[in-house]
């Protein structure tokens, strides 16, 4: 893994404000994680998602990770890969 | 649990570093020797302070250590504890988390060898000892934990540290029910591939179809097969030998034309950026990448075409993450209203943990994945590395919320994710009793016993038994270790006075 190699040096944006970085960043991490999500959503059935749903409420965050995990158990991945998908369409483009 | 540092754990993880230490400086003392040798430096005659001094230290240690080996497994401890003080100090001291930092970076690389290097040889001690081993159930159900192992076992690029160091070059990564291919798409794959190859040669026959026209022709037929066949279709590709052929060519076409343009001065530089206004997004990026490796040679100011490129990736960068927005707005919409509950409370739970969102966000900005970030949390909530030496990592597994400091849904799931990887590259290490010291230490740390702890109990246990203990304490929770430990070693219980 090339580290000295940043999303920055990347996109060419090494010498932007790191406000600037920051607020790339930022918004960088809710698209991932927002994907992430919508990705868990489509797979989930109805009914699962309306008892994890209640447990929410019930603030049982444990048993609903529990829960998810038996289903989605290599969400790192998940991460990573939509991570690296949302890169590449930075560089890329739509 | 107790996961503070008891003492002992304390001086193990010392005792670790301090056998680091020595592996480290012998091997600045070889490298001397080898120059010295080059220069063929008189041992009686010439000077070299640094050398003696080194040999000095490396005696000192040897006499407090004794003359053991550093293991594989050891040196990892080492490296990650090493990590986790540096991020310490980076904190400290202010230094960006976000872009990282030489030395961690160092560390970092050297932790991600390592961990291949003790995976490669789990995987191969699993094979030997997959037909002996009918050992008790793991911290996760057998079925929780299947798709880990597969991953761990796919063969190159999904192991877990393949992942780590290939992420980088290859957007996507086949996932064991996640992006795992069918034929059909197979298929598709290679029909785009061969449209596209159409279309590349049609453009390199016609010699006199003009850039702008090419460019335009081949990114309106990706965007085409976008729009049918999805983003993620498209994205693939980039893993095709065949498509990154194609798409070293086209790019190789765009920085021709960009070579073949003269830009010497400011105002042919706004030209060009005017020109460029008009090409998919995708050209532009490439076109002005080029230009940018190449200001030197044109003698352009520097600065100001620096400044001025910048401004223009960024505006694109800005267009796309705004597009990104918008689409996930769009397939957020489509979900029914109990999914779109659920997603907010998911998002907003991840959000609150800060942490989370800052192994996130590292993990994007150095392209880091999301293990190594999580891992070094400890460093701002302890756990893991934290633990000590003298504790194996499996044993992480019992509680990963606590020992990684993060909550909230998602969080404590990646905790699980994130520990079972940990984990299962400590296992050879782990199941292998080192001392009774090393296992009173995971035994009273497991069952929160403080001192005084009945030692005589404990030494009426024979090898077979104090293993088999040491197994148990290392796959089970405490209730079931307590349960264990009535039914197979009563004399034990009754001491214990639980």
């Amino acid at each position: 893994m090339d580290l000295t190699k940043t999303l920055f040096n990347e996109l060419g944006l090494e010498n932007i404000d790191t406000e600037e970085k920051e607020k790339i960043l930022e918004q960088t991490a809710d698209i991932v994680l927002e994907r992430v999500l919508l990705r868990l959503m489509n797979e989930l059935e109805e009914e699962d998602a309306k008892d994890l749903n209640e447990l929410l409420e019930k603030g049982k965050d444990e048993e609903v990770a529990t829960i998810l995990y038996e289903k989605f158990p290599n969400i790192d991945e998940i991460f990573n890969e939509e991570i690296n998908k949302f890169k590449q369409e930075l560089k890329h483009g739509k | 649990m107790n996961f503070e540092k008891p003492q002992n754990q304390e001086n193990n993880k010392e005792h670790i570093l301090e056998k680091y230490k020595l592996a480290e400086i012998e091997e600045q003392i070889k490298e001397r020797e080898k120059e010295h040798e080059e220069q063929e430096f008189d041992y009686y005659r010439d000077e070299d302070d640094d050398y003696y001094k080194l040999v000095e230290k490396a005696n000192e240690l040897k006499g407090k250590l004794g003359v053991g080996k550093l293991t594989k497994e050891e040196e990892l401890l080492a490296v990650g504890e090493l990590m986790s003080q540096r991020l310490k100090v980076m904190e400290e001291e202010g230094i960006n988390f976000y872009y990282g930092d030489e030395e961690y970076n160092k560390l970092e690389e050297k932790w991600n060898k390592l961990h291949k290097e003790l995976e490669g040889s789990e995987r191969s001690k699993k094979k030997e000892t997959s037909q002996e081993q009918g050992l008790a159930e793991e911290t996760f159900n057998q079925e929780s934990q299947k798709p880990a192992e597969d991953i761990v076992k796919k063969e190159p690029q999904t192991t877990l540290s393949d992942f780590e160091t290939s992420k980088q070059d290859s957007p996507l990564v086949e996932i064991k029910g996640s992006t795992e291919k069918t034929p059909e798409e197979d298929t598709e794959k290679q029909e785009f591939v061969n449209e596209l190859k159409d279309v590349l040669e049609k453009v390199n026959q016609e010699e006199d179809i003009p850039f702008k026209e090419q460019c335009l022709v081949i990114e309106k037929q990706m965007r085409e097969i976008r729009e049918e066949r999805g983003e993620d279709h498209l994205l693939s590709l980039f893993n095709d030998p065949e498509y990154a052929k194609l798409n070293v060519e086209r790019i190789k076409t765009i920085k021709e034309h960009v070579d073949s343009l003269s830009i010497t001065n400011e105002a042919e530089l706004e030209s060009f950026l005017a020109e460029m206004q008009e090409f998919p997004l995708n050209t532009q990026y490439f076109a002005l990448d080029h230009l940018s490796s190449k200001r030197k040679k044109l003698g352009l100011e520097e600065d100001l075409i620096s400044q001025r490129l910048e401004q223009e990736m960024q505006r694109m960068v800005e267009v796309r993450l705004n597009n990104a927005e918008q689409t996930n707005e769009t397939e957020k919409e489509k979900l029914s209203e109990q999914k779109q509950a659920l997603f907010e409370k998911l998002k907003a739970s991840f959000q609150d943990e800060e942490k989370l969102k800052k192994a996130l966000i590292f993990g994007i900005a150095v392209g880091a994945g999301l293990i190594i970030p999580i891992a070094s949390m400890t460093a701002f909530g302890g756990g893991l590395f934290g633990v000590g030496a003298g504790l194996s990592v499996k044993a992480l597994g019992i509680s990963p919320t606590l020992s990684m400091g993060i909550g909230g849904p998602i969080g404590t799931m990646l905790s699980f994710a994130v520990t079972k990887k940990i984990a299962n590259i400590g296992i050879a290490w782990s199941e292998k009793r080192k001392t009774d010291q090393d296992l009173l230490s995971l035994f009273k740390d497991k069952l929160e016993i403080e001192s005084p702890f009945p030692q005589e109990g404990f030494n009426q246990l024979n090898d077979e038994q104090k293993q088999a203990l040491n197994n148990i304490l290392i796959k089970e929770e405490k209730e079931k270790v307590i349960e264990y430990i009535k039914e197979n070693l009563p004399e034990f219980f009754d001491s214990l006075k639980l």
